[in-house]
């Protein structure tokens, strides 16, 4: 009953009116306007936070800069070994989370996340956060589905890591950004 | 009044469209954290081990602990004649509070480069540095590093830690004489610091 089928009575009569301006010099017959009201598309955060842990500055030994990944499954990968403050004192690492709601049974997409804002202070420099597909997955690309089919309300849910780009000598402390995230029926 | 009805009708089909397509979409914010913090190093303080004189002539051990004292047989003690002694000092430096791991690699204290018949036997470690509660005969950490490698653990109190290594010296009692007093010699062995 959530879902609702217009079986186009408002169409109908329209095209029933229209038939009758002219009627005396045409034919007509009847045609249906079909609508389905779905569930809204909702998007919410369980664990919104895509958590780096700590990280140590690459050294001059490797490369201008260095990256560190957490992906969708909240594994973390240094570019250089020596970026890894250890199992013992990595803190909390992990993808953040997002729960969906919609039409049961139907499929979703996620977008590319978006930054909106970085703290500044410590300021991030060249410091930067992005979402790659490649080496390791951060964010889904392929659709996903709602359980539960139709008239019923269907749940899912995904995550999503990033990729964090830190520069020799970046300046101690902890960083934080928001980042946007878009998903929609396809 | 015709058209004024169906422009009505449309009107409110075209805004009932629109309500449902509205809600296709939906964003949420999230947020991203990570914590840049202090690269571990390591800083040699002291020149390493140094056993000082021992006379020759008789097989035992010598050990070296705390910089300022050695245990060994009277027969390979020169008494007030030891010279110079002390232990390999260095300092590590990292994240405060932070643990780190240290380790002297397996075999790392065997290429020997001392005399023939002198063998450097292990490092024994003092890992809160040169403090005196540690004795030669009771020591809390002990690692022997020549056929296991030896290993343990600091933690950074004050992003800084002292770390120290004396070392068991092996003597077969018929060492060559270097010197007018004694042989010399040099053993590398390598220190190496992670954290935990």
């Amino acid at each position: 009953m959530n879902k609702r089928t217009i079986i186009g009575g408002i169409a109908a009569a329209l095209v029933a009116m229209a038939g009758t301006a002219f009627a005396q010099h045409s034919a007509s017959t009847t045609a249906y306007a079909t609508s389905e009201v779905l569930y809204p598309f909702t998007l919410s955060a369980n664990s919104a936070t895509i958590n780096f842990g700590n990280i140590i500055p690459p050294s001059s030994q490797d490369g201008i800069t260095g990256t560190v990944i957490v992906d969708m499954s909240s594994n973390i990968y240094y570019q250089y070994s020596d970026m890894d403050p250890g199992q013992h004192n990595r803190g909390t690492v992990g993808a953040a989370s997002f729960a969906t709601t919609g039409e049961g049974g139907y499929s979703y997409t996620v977008s590319a996340p978006s930054i909106v804002s970085y703290s500044t202070n410590p300021a991030w420099g060249s410091m930067t956060l992005s979402f790659p597909t490649s080496p390791h997955l951060t964010y889904p690309t392929s659709s996903l589905g709602l359980s539960n089919s139709g008239p019923y309300l269907g749940y899912g849910g995904f995550n999503i890591g990033g990729m964090l780009t830190v520069p020799q000598g970046q300046t101690l402390g902890a960083y934080s950004a928001t980042v946007s995230v878009t998903a929609q029926y396809p | 009044m015709k058209n004024a009805i169906k422009l009505v009708l449309v009107a409110a089909i075209v805004a009932f469209a629109g309500t449902a397509s509205a809600q296709n979409t939906a964003s949420a914010n999230g947020y991203a954290s990570g914590n840049i913090i202090t690269p571990i190093s390591i800083t040699p303080q002291s020149s390493g081990i140094n056993f000082g004189n021992i006379v020759t002539g008789v097989a035992g051990t010598v050990t070296e602990m705390h910089g300022n004292d050695v245990d060994a047989p009277l027969t390979l003690n020169p008494g007030s004649n030891h010279g110079t002694l002390g232990n390999a000092q260095y300092v590590v430096f990292g994240q405060p509070n932070y643990v780190v791991n240290w380790s002297v690699a397996n075999g790392s204290v065997n290429n020997n480069l001392l005399p023939s018949g002198v063998t450097l036997n292990s490092v024994t470690v003092d890992p809160v540095g040169s403090a005196p509660s540690l004795s030669v005969a009771n020591p809390t950490a002990t690692n022997g590093g020549g056929a296991g490698g030896a290993n343990g653990t600091v933690t950074l109190a004050g992003g800084i830690a002292p770390l120290s290594f004396g070392g068991v010296l092996g003597l077969t009692g018929s060492e060559p004489v270097s010197g007018p007093t004694g042989f010399s010699g040099q053993n590398n062995f390598t220190v190496i610091v992670s954290y935990q």
